[in-house]
């Protein structure tokens, strides 16, 4: 399988009081190298268990998750936070930064994890924050930033340590419409002029419909997928998984 | 418009972590508090309210206790014989005991060797101790042999004092004939005929009189007659004072300990409890704008929180009570410092020391409560709200 | 193991007030405990330092019985005595009877040879060690000379000089308890030499003064004449073995008048720490307790910490470090805080000592915050932090980063 994530037959369950819930139904997808997809969905449809799964930050009871080319669902445990540290970039809808660190800081920490001498580590962060246009801001701590500022923050983290794929959760949730619009630029930029492989999970259209597809999640399987756009080759792709999902 | 207690209690139930951790730091402090006043407590009973005023102790001038004092034989007998204010009993004696007393070693039954008083006594020494003095085993000793009666304590803590058992004091052996029990410190000593204990100690000396006083006989007059007497110069004091002065040096340490470590532990304890609420309020910073805005008094918001830490600390005073508790009625020893012998002595927890110790906690509370009282009843409703 | 430690100092500065509040409880708590633990730990350095040299024959009744005088000839004789000295506890007081300090009448001919390894002679009639050329030697021999050459010479120790402000030359009236003067009058006294002690031993306030003039001020104008001696201090000539010379002392005595006990003065100075009785006890129980609530002071604060760090925990996972990062912070957090507040409550007892001591005066006046009890309280701060720290970084290692994220607060 030559796609970036291939998620086949995923389900997963979450006994909550007594009762067992199933979250993800045997769920199929798949996501391209240099693809930008948005999950899209109600409250409990499993769009965020799905992107922690493909994230490794969370394990399925059944089926498999690969992610450039390894197996995330049969992964060792110990494995994970090195692949995790590697492959994927997160971005999260609130808390994201460390509050004690300064922007620069935030930016270093994932880069604590490679190889990189200090030197390097502290430039790239400087090329990361130049990214998303903070690199004037690099000194300042998350409480002397703007919401839209913070997020740009933790993009610049996620994208530092040049991972094969960035996972953000409801990176607008926060954000008033011209901040959300703005990150959501920004993503879309980080795919075409970087060529990332971005997955974004979002409740919000406006945000949704800057992406090139559109995956519709509903108790757990994949209801249908909406290309947007005119970017062809990579929608009839997406077209064509999603309809051997459903 | 107050808030109801209930709103204090429910938030100490909500961070009940936090809060019973600052109440055992209070309650530390209180037990340390208690501990060792109770000691003190314990120590001081064996002394206090035992004292009679018509009963004197005649000491050598400058000495606060029998082992500084000495008296020569010719000058016991002086005072035992010729002094007017003695009381005579119904054959004409004088109600009057001249005593040797010495710290002396034994050894303890769990190994160890310590000090125990051993007195000399005379014939009127037992009827002067009057109901205090009780025998519960066997007989009281025959003067002139070598028999010696022991305290129950004693009796029962060091070797060679069962009833039956012989005791030797330097190269003499002693009977033990009785075993005797007396409220006083008195209860822990070794008692047998003074002229027969000094003969076997190798001594010459008697360390007090004691006597009792006619009725009416104003001690201080005595006092002041015999503090500069060219043939008997003494020390007078009635057994109220005397025993009392037998209690400073310990009991004094003890106060000052427990004094220093109540204070000591008490800011510490004070430091967490304001840590605590400090967090509290924090935490609730937006709950705090919201009671603001709608319409509850700043001084009902401090005193919400000053009665959530004062029920903090009445909590640490609950704790450390108990944990001092199951220490009443326990038996120790310690060296009494003014008679340099040991004496034995159970821990005593009062009422009143019950009380004390929940004021001194409950004060440890409010202390600390105070001052994150007052920053959550300065909040802004609107930098309440932002906070949030 | 990468660890982002610059983290720890961060959230300590970042909660200030927390931060300062429990290092400030935990330094008044750690002084606390150094001060009770040099309490037992100077009792016991006392004995520890002991000369295993010298034995104390003594009543093997009790302290308070003296020993015949003509003991003295019978011990000097026993094989193996180098040196026989007779010690005889005054019992006097300066001015009044609170300004307690300890004064012995000793057999000043060989006292200075048998004790120059626990104290120095540090000035004498013609000055200190070093002014005007003095050495230690030539005020060692003046003062020697001078207790030899004046009935009422005495040598007193260094706090005596201090607390009293007496100098050499000063002539001292003491009034005794336990031997008083027939007219009620005082002893008098002139100090003729300063000394400094050299171990734990040896305390610097207490005064040594001529047998003779004991004995002889006694027996003339005393209340009762001399009749015995308080204890003898034997050194054992080399070559011998001091439990077999003590062993055939109390042999000699065996049928009296008076038997006698012969401890080594380190078993000696035990028995007075043995009379303490239950304090050492005390003294460690409340210490225990002391321990105990710094304990949950540090335990407090880590919680509150820990409550506050859990999405953090969820980030730090998220970006790929292990497991056990968020606990690593947070144990280190705990053991630089306690350490931090330990090393400041050990730095306070180490400033305050000499008020202490001056406070404790007579009760303990070798009192000092030995190295070792500097050590022991920083070793028990670390282990509050470790253990304090042990619940939160376990609790937030084993959060799954779905389940931090999702909560704060």
């Amino acid at each position: 399988m030559s796609h970036m994530i291939n998620v086949d037959n995923v389900t997963k369950r979450y006994e909550r009081g007594g009762e067992v819930l199933t979250v993800l139904d045997n769920l199929c997808l798949t996501v391209d190298q240099g693809d930008f997809v948005s999950l899209m969905g109600p409250s409990g449809s499993g769009k965020t268990t799905i992107l922690n799964c493909v994230g490794g930050i969370d394990t399925v009871d059944a089926g498999t998750i690969t992610v450039n080319g390894e197996d995330v669902t049969t992964m060792p445990q110990r494995r994970l936070p090195d692949w995790r540290a590697q492959n994927i970039g997160f971005v999260f809808q609130s808390f994201n930064l460390v509050p004690v660190l300064t922007a620069m800081e935030n930016v270093i920490l994932p880069l604590q994890l490679t190889p990189l001498s200090r030197k390097e580590r502290k430039a790239q962060a400087i090329f990361a924050l130049e990214i998303v246009g903070l690199a004037d801001r690099m000194g300042h701590r998350p409480s002397q930033l703007s919401g839209g500022q913070e997020q740009r923050v933790a993009i610049a983290r996620a994208i530092a340590t040049d991972p094969a794929v960035i996972l953000a959760d409801e990176p607008t949730g926060d954000l008033d419409r011209e901040n959300a619009n703005a990150i959501m630029e920004l993503l879309q930029r980080l795919n075409t002029e970087l060529g990332k492989t971005i997955v974004v999970v979002t409740h919000d259209h406006v945000a949704a419909e800057m992406t090139k597809r559109i995956l519709h999640l509903d108790k757990g399987v994949l209801e249908r997928t909406e290309v947007m756009g005119t970017a062809a080759a990579g929608a009839s792709a997406g077209a064509a998984s999603g309809t051997a999902a459903s | 418009m107050a808030l109801p207690i209930n709103y204090s209690v429910r938030n100490i139930s909500v961070r009940w972590a936090s809060s019973l951790f600052t109440a055992l730091g209070i309650a530390m402090t209180v037990a340390v508090f208690a501990g060792v006043i109770s000691l003190q407590e314990g120590f001081e009973q064996l002394y206090r309210e035992r004292g009679r005023p018509d009963v004197a102790i005649y000491l050598r001038p400058g000495a606060n206790s029998e082992g500084e004092s000495a008296f020569s034989r010719e000058r016991a007998n002086i005072l035992l014989k010729e002094r007017p204010e003695i009381a005579v009993d119904a054959q004409g004696h004088p109600l009057a005991a001249a005593e040797t007393f010495l710290a002396a070693y034994m050894e303890q039954v769990i190994g160890g060797n310590t000090n125990v008083p051993l007195r000399g006594i005379q014939p009127a020494s037992i009827a002067l101790q009057g109901d205090a003095l009780q025998l519960v085993e066997g007989r009281w000793l025959e003067f002139g042999t070598d028999e010696v009666v022991v305290g129950q304590p004693v009796s029962e803590r060091m070797v060679d004092c069962a009833l039956g058992d012989t005791l030797v004091l330097n190269m003499t052996p002693f009977k033990v004939v009785g075993v005797f029990t007396h409220a006083g410190a008195e209860g822990g000593e070794v008692w047998g005929d003074a002229e027969r204990m000094l003969e076997a100690l190798d001594r010459s000396y008697f360390q007090r009189v004691i006597a009792r006083l006619k009725p009416g006989t104003d001690i201080e007059t005595v006092a002041a007659e015999l503090e500069d007497d060219a043939r008997v110069p003494a020390k007078v004091l009635s057994e109220v004072e005397y025993l009392a002065a037998q209690t400073t040096y310990l009991s004094g340490v003890l106060e000052g300990l427990a004094m220093i470590l109540t204070v000591i532990m008490g800011v510490a304890a004070v430091l967490g409890s304001m840590n605590t609420m400090l967090a509290s309020v924090g935490a609730r910073t937006h709950e705090i704008g919201v009671l603001l805005a709608v319409g509850y008094s700043r001084f009902s918001i401090f005193m919400a929180f000053l009665i959530e830490s004062a029920f903090i600390g009445a909590l640490g005073g609950a704790l450390g009570v108990l944990i001092v508790l199951p220490f009443d009625g326990l038996q120790t020893g310690l060296m009494n410092w003014n008679t340099f012998t040991d004496v034995s002595f159970a821990f005593t927890i009062t009422p009143k020391l019950i009380m004390t110790s929940f004021v001194i906690a409950f004060v440890l509370g409010i202390v600390g409560g105070t001052l994150p009282a007052a920053r959550a009843a300065a909040l802004k409703p609107v930098e309440a709200f932002r906070a949030a | 193991m990468r660890t982002p430690w610059r983290l720890v100092p961060r959230h300590l500065r970042a909660h200030w007030v927390r931060t300062g509040l429990t290092a400030a409880a935990m330094m008044v708590a750690v002084f606390l405990l150094c001060f009770l633990m040099s309490i037992v730990t100077v009792l016991e350095k006392a004995v520890s330092e002991s000369s295993a040299n010298r034995v104390v024959p003594q009543s093997a009744v009790s302290l308070f019985v003296e020993l015949p005088l003509d003991y003295h000839g019978k011990i000097a004789a026993v094989p193996g005595v180098e040196n026989v000295a007779k010690f005889q506890w005054f019992g006097g007081y300066y001015r009044t009877p609170e300004d307690f300090f300890a004064q012995f009448a000793v057999s000043h001919e060989v006292f200075f040879d048998m004790y120059e390894r626990d104290m120095r002679l540090v000035e004498g009639p013609n000055g200190p060690v070093g002014a005007s050329g003095l050495s230690a030697d030539e005020v060692s021999a003046q003062v020697i000379q001078a207790m030899s050459d004046n009935r009422r010479a005495a040598i007193v120790g260094q706090g005596l000089i201090r607390d009293f402000e007496w100098k050499v030359g000063d002539l001292i009236p003491m009034q005794s308890v336990f031997v008083p003067k027939a007219d009620g009058s005082a002893w008098e006294f002139e100090v003729v030499g300063v000394y400094e002690p050299l171990k734990a031993n040896f305390d610097d306030r207490t005064m040594f003064f001529r047998w003779d003039y004991y004995e002889e001020t006694c027996n003339n104008a005393g209340d009762m004449p001399a009749t015995g001696v308080g204890t003898y201090s034997v050194t054992i000539e080399e070559g011998y073995e001091s439990g077999e010379v003590a062993a055939r002392i109390d042999a000699l005595f065996a049928n009296g008048p008076q038997r006698t006990w012969t401890p080594t003065e380190a078993v000696f100075q035990a028995t007075f720490v043995a009379m303490l009785g239950n304090v050492p006890l005390f003294v460690s129980t409340i210490g225990g307790a002391v321990a105990f609530a710094i304990f949950f002071s540090v335990v407090n604060t880590m919680l509150m910490a820990a409550r506050q760090r859990s999405s953090e925990a969820g980030i730090l996972k998220a970006l790929g470090f292990r497991n056990g990062v968020m606990g690593r912070l947070m144990l280190a957090e705990s053991i630089l805080l306690s350490l931090v507040g330990g090393g400041l409550g050990v730095s306070l007892a180490i400033a305050t000592q000499e008020p202490f001591r001056q406070m404790l005066g007579a009760m303990l006046p070798q009192y000092a915050v030995l190295n070792e009890t500097a050590m022991i309280a920083l070793g028990v701060s670390l282990l509050i932090g470790v253990i304090a720290g042990i619940g939160p970084a376990v609790t937030l290692s084993r959060l799954k980063v779905t389940d931090a994220l999702r909560s704060e607060g």
